[in-house]
């Protein structure tokens, strides 16, 4: 293993710290539903970004940029409902006042482990999720339970860390008040909440990749790898799809 | 406070960095544990993670509420040995139910956890040979059964670690694990009469202990005192410490000349 001077690993903390500031400001952003800004602040521009979720993976610029924008459509369209709902409260506000009203998403990210490369041009990271978010459906609002794991590549331009391939995977991504493996309850269709129903996030562009969560004869799941101390990005694995 | 104003330490400038670096080294080296030992990474846990010097893999130890497994190879039975126990009995369930669909099944199936280490204290030794962890494990488990359900829990409990500094660095030497209580996903845990009745369904992790005496009894929660919180020291002090001669584990009542 290489070893560093102090002022090399001085440095090194600066850029822990940033890494973890990166992820900490992602997951406040999702809890106050900036879910849309996501690509925009914190990831490269570069055209070999990835995200690869459950449902499958999202590879290329445009793809992982699309599905970012899909869930601040999301968040438009059940904050546009929600008002109609509430004329009393939220009646005369505009668009943007009501943006993310009733919803929310907890998405705290713990037990770290980074390793920046040698050479200093890459990082890599994984971090457990234990959360929960609320989003409308047809029935209302419904809360889910999440545990899983962030992983993720990042890379330095212009002296910033910015995501390049993200990993999200879910172990558990359910319905409160029922059993992780249980079926879900369906609700009553709420009036004025249907339209909800016919929302759908941009297809994966990888579907051959994901995650599944629990069930009941699942073979062995783990996480994603954990980050190993390298030299460059070329002698390690990708978290890209 | 007044006590431990003693063990304030003065740094130089790159006395500090390195300080401050091991301590980053020490969190990743616990969130690397937590990782493994929830993917059943627990053979590459303990190579990688674990003492090897002789001088503390003889009393390395691993503590569950009813015990502790002493020495590093009774580390591994509990973490290897015993918990791929469980995972063949459900393997074998599974199979005994239906031969055929999972006869090419592998060890691990029907199974899931997670562990985590949040909130931590961490101090390090003012000699720089020790340190001490303490985090919130706040996971989950899944168990899956051939009649198609599972049981699935929230898990709730603290990790306390002693950690050593050998030749290639930062080791793990005592672990405690107390559980504190699981919640089965999709009930309501007022419920469940923990105190009454004792429910403790992770019971079935605890496993045989080397040396088998109360560590944490979560029915009332009394061992996991202010004491054991990891906060400045000299050195190691095995009365201090987390290994299975220490005073972790004790009532408060047993311990009263700490206060």
């Amino acid at each position: 293993m290489k070893q560093f001077t102090p002022e090399q690993l001085l440095s090194r903390l600066e850029w822990r710290r940033e890494l973890r500031n990166i992820m900490g400001r992602i997951s406040h952003d999702y809890s106050v539903k900036q879910e849309a800004e996501v690509y925009w602040r914190y990831w490269s521009r570069r055209e070999d970004v990835s995200l690869l979720l459950n449902r499958g993976g999202y590879r290329g610029a445009d793809a992982v940029k699309g599905y970012y924008a899909a869930l601040g459509e999301e968040i438009a369209l059940s904050s546009k409902l929600i008002q109609a709902k509430f004329p009393q409260t939220l009646g005369g506000k505009t668009p943007e006042e009501v943006y993310g009203v009733g919803m929310i998403t907890y998405l705290p990210f713990e037990s770290q482990v980074i390793e920046i490369a040698d050479d200093e041009k890459t990082a890599k990271g994984i971090w457990n999720i234990r959360g929960s978010y609320c989003k409308l459906t047809a029935g209302g609002p419904v809360a889910y339970w999440l545990f899983g794991w962030a992983a993720v590549d990042f890379i330095l331009e212009d002296g910033a860390w910015k995501v390049w391939h993200m990993q999200m995977l879910f172990n558990v991504d359910h319905q409160c008040g029922v059993g992780f493996t249980e079926e879900e309850k369906v609700f009553e269709p709420v009036p004025g909440f249907e339209e909800i129903e016919s929302f759908r996030l941009p297809e994966p562009n990888v579907k051959d990749r994901g995650f599944t969560p629990f069930y009941p004869d699942r073979p062995k799941s783990t996480s994603p790898q954990c980050p190993v101390p390298y030299g460059a990005f070329a002698e390690t694995f990708s978290y890209a799809v | 406070m007044e006590k431990f104003k003693e063990y304030k330490r003065e740094f130089t400038d790159e006395e500090m960095i390195l300080h401050a670096w091991d301590k980053e080294t020490i969190q990743d080296l616990i969130g690397r544990f937590v990782l493994y030992w929830g993917n059943g990474d627990t053979v590459r846990a303990l190579n990688e993670l674990w003492v090897k010097e002789p001088v503390h893999t003889a009393d390395a130890s691993f503590a569950t509420n009813i015990g502790f497994f002493v020495g590093i190879e009774e580390v591994r039975r509990h973490l290897v040995d015993e918990y791929e126990a469980i995972e063949r009995k459900t393997l074998d369930a599974f199979r005994a139910a239906c031969p055929e669909k999972y006869a090419d099944a592998g060890l691990g199936m029907g199974m899931t956890r997670t562990h985590s280490c949040t909130t931590p204290l961490l101090f390090i030794s003012v000699d720089d040979r020790y340190a001490r962890y303490l985090g919130y494990d706040l996971g989950m488990t899944g168990h899956g059964s051939p009649d198609g359900t599972a049981k699935c829990y929230f898990e709730i409990g603290l990790l306390l670690v002693e950690l050593v500094r050998e030749a290639d660095g930062w080791k793990i030497w005592h672990v405690v694990q107390e559980h504190d209580f699981s919640i089965e996903s999709g009930t309501n845990y007022n419920d469940v009469d923990t105190v009454l009745k004792g429910y403790d369904p992770a019971s079935r992790f605890y496993g045989d202990p080397t040396v088998k005496k109360e560590v944490y009894d979560n029915q009332f929660g009394w061992e996991y005192l202010f004491y054991d919180m990891p906060r400045p020291f000299k050195t190691y002090d095995e009365d201090e410490g987390y290994g299975p001669n220490g005073k972790v584990g004790r009532k408060f009542y047993e311990r009263l000349e700490m206060l």
